[in-house]
């Protein structure tokens, strides 16, 4: 069974929001060309703003449909998302394509860890899905921010395998894959 | 999804229950292009699933399947430790069974089956408890077999038979593994509750070469009826259409295995299994009140019926070695008891002397199952279980004299009578006003032990004494039937001994199984975290 | 932040050394001996001594072969055996190689795995020794709580197995000194066990108030009082209102995300007021904001038998690990060190903090 076969697509933006001036930094997790991550100076303290955030997780692969990103299922938007350098506190709101979509926690997980492993330390993340979108809600998101469920899914290999397949693309943030 | 009347998944604290929800995968099978058209689900109030189409200018709206697990699903994944109680049952219920025997066509037609009821003892006794007066056994199975007898069974059997043929290889079996004495042989585990024999296959590999090979009785019974009664009427298996009714639902995980499954005739030895609870629900449906007597013509049954065993509810396993041991043995023998904890008793046998020749336990319910797996992993100096143990202080094996020679395991706390598809007290809402102490847990130990009571009490025996010698008759029975299944070469035939090669084939075959280890085969999308 | 409270915590030992995030700590209440345990996989020990501030050293490191992360560390109360909580869903028991000669000595002994403890389905969570020692106590995701009985030669039989959660079982806690345990769930609740000699265990309570997962559960050190700490960012307070019954009496708030670990302890060091009824010990809390708060209570005067006990913060801390969460807070049992609190946080150190005077 599907979960939802024939999902609605929408137009990727075209503007990529990317900011220029990244070093280099090679991720144990991640392999792809370039940054992925948004790096603290030594001693100062870096802002960002959802744009960036949008940028780090808008070309996830939907885990059902590997061809398309989460951006383009309209899964994850810029203005869905919240941040505050001040609390240090990020706050993603994603929507499922459809409301008994059984992904939804991979969903949820996979722009969970891209996050961990790209922003820095300092932000604390909540992530739910977009009130009203899932029949599931309460459940979805209490199991995404229960970050010792999170800890134990990152040792199951079935589950990285998965992740690691919807995040290969992660670091295209927007553009298209023949780039 | 709905389950049968007499399960509520809460009646099963310390039953093996699932431990996870279903992780049967959902694969997707054609992937659509993008852009194909758009369509959205939609769920109606009563729970089913629509694919509406968004794109053409008339709407169209398409019911969507649920996805279905069979048994057979259940028996392949160790996502749940047994699925049975917690997983849709459409090919086994009685809803099936009222389908098949409405859909066979009149006995003179060609594809005819014949519809062969067979029950269980703690069936019997479930149902007897749920009576207003205590009714004997007997009495019981003379309603049903009227019950049955209107819906089209050609034939009413109560397992006991099939349970006495079950004893009699397993002491065959025991007395095989005592003589090897290797490693894996002794101590020697019951087979007949497929909760059990489940949960071992999924979680505790280790445990399987332990396991006796010998048949369940509801799957003598299958053998019995499919091929030895079979013969007798002229009909070949897939012509015999072979329903038992059960205390437990893993039984119909059991009747699923392929090992039972006839290759040759496409067809099983154990067709539908229904349980107490659905059995009864089938009779109200009906309107056929157990409570009042029928004409009972006493139709000669070719297998002998409703025979005791004493020892123990969950079939005797224990009590059948002990009195093979002790009727064997060249000097008197004494049994002690020991009880430690409830549903946990240590029987030994010793000799004048005082020596222990034997250790015995019974053990029921998942706690005392889990005390068990440990103890004989440690006995027999096998790993238990999968962790990670690379560090453990290498310890050294008990001596013989310490660990079990034989244990009767069964998964449900308070053995068989007390299975998961057995009634649950009182019988129904409108009818009997039993006064059931109010918490739960006593509820169901006394309701437990009101069972076991109508299980017993049909014969007068207030506790069940040593077992009986057997009768010639039924001797002689079961000899033939052995004889007749395996066709050995030499004349005399007994149960205790070898036959030629070909015939202990074909024994094999008929009253032993096998088991194999179930791995875990999760897809990453179904993973639940 | 709290400039005017009366006490202040100072960090006097920073321990580090794990790898990735440490989830548990443990004081041994015998020896001079902190645990640590982490995603790595491994448990530390560290050294102490001197009084009345100890300085700490490593001890040694174990790597305990679980095939996953070592959630939860734990004690017995004799200090000699040492039990683990592994995501790879089983229980280590751990002892050390000639241990005998201790009176109160750290040996050089390797330690080493006694006995593993299988039957979880999932990734187990908590573990916990009763205070006798003889019982052991173990949780998981698989929703059940187990019940152990320690035999001779480090053998362990299961007594009970607890499916009344329906949810992941986040911790269990035995009291001080009855056969009462507690679980504290992913489902919002806590559940209350005993034993019937004559049956099984089972679950006599069921405590409800909690708008979401608790995290962690200390007893108060005479056993009237219960509290546990929840990602509703709340301590609660149970009190023993009958000899089956806890109600909750009060709500701690002061944490502005999940509190993951609460520890009560019974400090020596002098009171704030004198006029206050009896002392009931120190609340320490601290979570997924970094705060650790430290709650003075004491029984009110003329207090009955619902009535809540008088509680005070005495000391909060920011950033007690930095930028990363606080997973675990534990007052030391030891006289003399009662003013102590160790934490492990996701930086992976370990900090042991002393409680003073402002």
């Amino acid at each position: 069974m599907d979960y939802n076969p024939n999902p609605i697509i929408v137009n990727p933006g075209t503007t990529w929001t990317r900011r220029k001036t990244q070093k280099e930094r090679h991720s144990l997790w991640l392999s792809e060309e370039g940054d992925d991550s948004i790096d603290a100076d030594d001693n100062e303290v870096e802002l960002i703003d959802g744009d960036e955030v949008f940028d780090l997780i808008r070309s996830i692969s939907d885990p059902e449909h590997r061809s398309m990103t989460l951006e383009q299922l309209a899964v994850v938007s810029a203005p869905q998302i919240t941040v505050s350098n001040q609390k240090n506190h990020v706050m993603v709101e994603f929507t499922p394509t459809v409301p008994h979509c059984g992904m939804s926690t991979v969903i949820g997980l996979s722009i969970r860890v891209r996050l961990l492993r790209s922003l820095p330390n300092r932000f604390k993340v909540d992530i739910k899905v977009k009130p009203g979108s899932h029949t599931s809600e309460h459940a979805v998101n209490k199991q995404l921010n229960d970050k010792e469920r999170v800890a134990a899914a990152l040792e199951n290999n079935a589950i990285t395998e998965v992740l690691e397949t919807c995040l290969e693309s992660a670091g295209r943030r927007g553009r298209p894959a023949d780039i | 999804m709905a389950f049968s009347g007499a399960l509520t998944l809460t009646d099963l604290n310390d039953f093996i229950t699932p431990a996870q929800a279903c992780i049967k995968p959902v694969e997707q099978t054609n992937k659509p292009e993008p852009g194909a058209a758009a369509t959205e689900i939609r769920i109606d109030s009563g729970g089913s699933y629509y694919e509406v189409s968004k794109e053409s200018s008339t709407p169209s709206t398409q019911k969507l399947q649920a996805a279905e697990i069979s048994l057979n699903d259940c028996l392949a994944c160790s996502g749940c430790i047994t699925s049975a109680e917690s997983v849709l049952i459409t090919l086994q219920s009685h809803a099936e069974v009222l389908s098949v025997l409405s859909s066979n066509p009149p006995s003179s037609s060609p594809s005819y089956r014949v519809p062969v009821l067979s029950i269980s003892p703690q069936s019997l006794a479930s149902l007897s408890a749920s009576l207003p007066t205590p009714t004997p056994l007997q009495t019981v199975l003379d309603r049903v077999a009227a019950f049955a007898a209107s819906l089209g069974f050609v034939h009413v059997f109560d397992t006991t038979f099939a349970r006495e043929l079950a004893l009699r290889e397993h002491v065959a079996e025991f007395s095989e593994r005592k003589a090897r004495g290797g490693d894996g042989d002794l101590p020697m585990l019951a087979s007949a509750c497929p909760g059990w024999v489940c949960y071992a296959e999924k979680t505790h590999g280790e445990m399987l070469p332990f396991i006796a090979r010998t048949k369940s009785p509801q799957q003598i019974m299958g053998t019995l009826v499919k091929e030895w009664l079979g013969e007798k009427w002229g009909k070949r298996p897939d012509q015999i259409y072979h329903v038992t009714v059960m205390p437990c639902y893993d039984k119909k995980l059991e009747a699923s295995r392929s090992d039972f499954y006839n290759e040759q005739y496409s067809t099983r030895d154990v067709d539908c299994v229904i349980t107490t609870g659905e059995l009864d629900l089938l009779m109200r449906e009906k309107g056929f009140d157990l409570c009042l007597p029928v004409a009972t013509s006493s139709p000669s049954s070719p297998l002998p019926y409703l025979l005791t065993h004493s020892g123990s509810s969950s079939g005797s396993y224990l009590s059948t070695i002990l009195t093979h041991i002790s009727e064997t043995s060249s000097v008197p023998l004494t049994l002690t008891s020991h009880a430690p904890r409830a549903d946990l008793e240590e029987l030994t046998l010793s000799t004048p002397d005082g020596a222990p020749i034997f250790r015995g336990a019974r053990c029921y319910g998942f706690r005392n199952l889990q005390n068990v797996v440990r103890r004989v992993g440690r006995s027999a100096g096998v790993q238990v279980g999968r962790g990670a143990a690379g560090r453990l202080v290498p310890r050294k094996r008990e001596g013989k004299g310490e660990r079990y020679d034989y244990v009767e395991v069964m998964a449900c706390p308070g053995g068989c009578v007390n299975g998961g598809g057995q009634l649950k007290p009182p019988r129904d809402a409108e009818g009997l006003t039993r006064d059931w102490a109010a918490d739960g847990v006593r509820t169901d130990k006394a309701w437990t032990r009101e069972v076991e009571k109508a299980y017993w009490d049909t014969h007068g025996i207030p506790t069940p004494p040593a077992s009986p010698k057997l009768g010639t008759s039924l001797d002689e029975v079961a000899v033939r039937v052995l004889g007749e299944l395996c066709k050995p070469r030499a004349e005399a035939v007994r149960w205790d001994e070898r036959m030629d090669d070909e015939a202990e084939e074909r024994r094999r075959r008929f009253f032993r199984t096998q088991y194999r280890v179930v791995e875990s085969e999760v897809v990453g999308l179904g993973v639940k975290w | 932040m709290g400039v005017d409270l009366p006490y202040k915590l100072s960090a006097i030992a920073e321990l580090t050394g794990h790898e990735d995030r440490a989830w548990n700590v443990a004081w041994n209440p015998v020896k001079p001996l902190l645990a640590t345990c982490s995603a790595d996989k491994t448990v530390r020990l560290y050294g102490y001594s001197g009084i009345p501030t100890p300085t700490f050293s490593f001890h040694t490191s174990i790597s305990t072969d679980h095939g996953k992360t070592v959630r939860s560390i734990a004690w017995s109360p004799s200090g000699e055996t040492l039990a683990t909580a592994s995501f790879d869903s089983t229980i280590g028991i751990w002892q050390q190689k000639g241990a005998q000669d201790e009176d109160e000595e750290v040996t050089a002994g390797e330690w080493q795995c006694a006995s593993l403890l299988e039957g979880h389905e999932t990734e187990c969570k908590s573990v916990a020794w009763s205070a006798s020692g003889t019982l052991l106590a173990s949780c998981s995701r698989d929703k059940t709580v187990w019940v152990w009985e320690v035999q001779p030669d480090c053998d362990f039989e299961c007594l009970g197995v607890l499916m009344e959660h329906t949810q992941d079982v986040k911790s269990v806690a035995w009291h001080p000194s009855e056969e009462i345990l507690a679980s504290a769930s992913y489902d919002d609740t806590i559940k209350l066990y005993l034993d019937d000699p004559s049956d099984d265990w089972f679950c006599f309570e069921t405590l409800k108030g909690h708008t979401s997962t608790v995290w962690s559960l200390a007893w108060a050190p005479g056993g009237r009082y219960l509290a546990s700490a929840s990602d509703d960012c709340t301590v609660r307070i149970w009190k023993r209102v009958a000899e089956h019954q806890w109600e909750c009496v009060c709500v701690l708030e002061g944490h502005e995300r999940t509190i993951y670990s609460v520890s009560w302890g019974m400090t020596t060091t002098k009171r704030v007021s004198e006029e206050g009824g009896e002392p009931l010990g120190w609340l320490a809390s601290a979570g997924g904001d970094g705060r650790i708060n430290i709650w003075q209570l004491e029984e009110a005067p003329n207090s009955t038998v619902n009535s809540p006990p008088k509680y005070e913060l005495i000391s909060c801390i920011e950033n007690g690990h930095g930028d990363s969460d606080i997973n675990s807070i534990v007052w030391c049992p030891r006289a003399g060190y009662q003013d102590l609190l160790a934490t492990v946080g996701d930086d992976g150190m370990a900090k042991v903090w002393k409680i003073e005077v402002a």
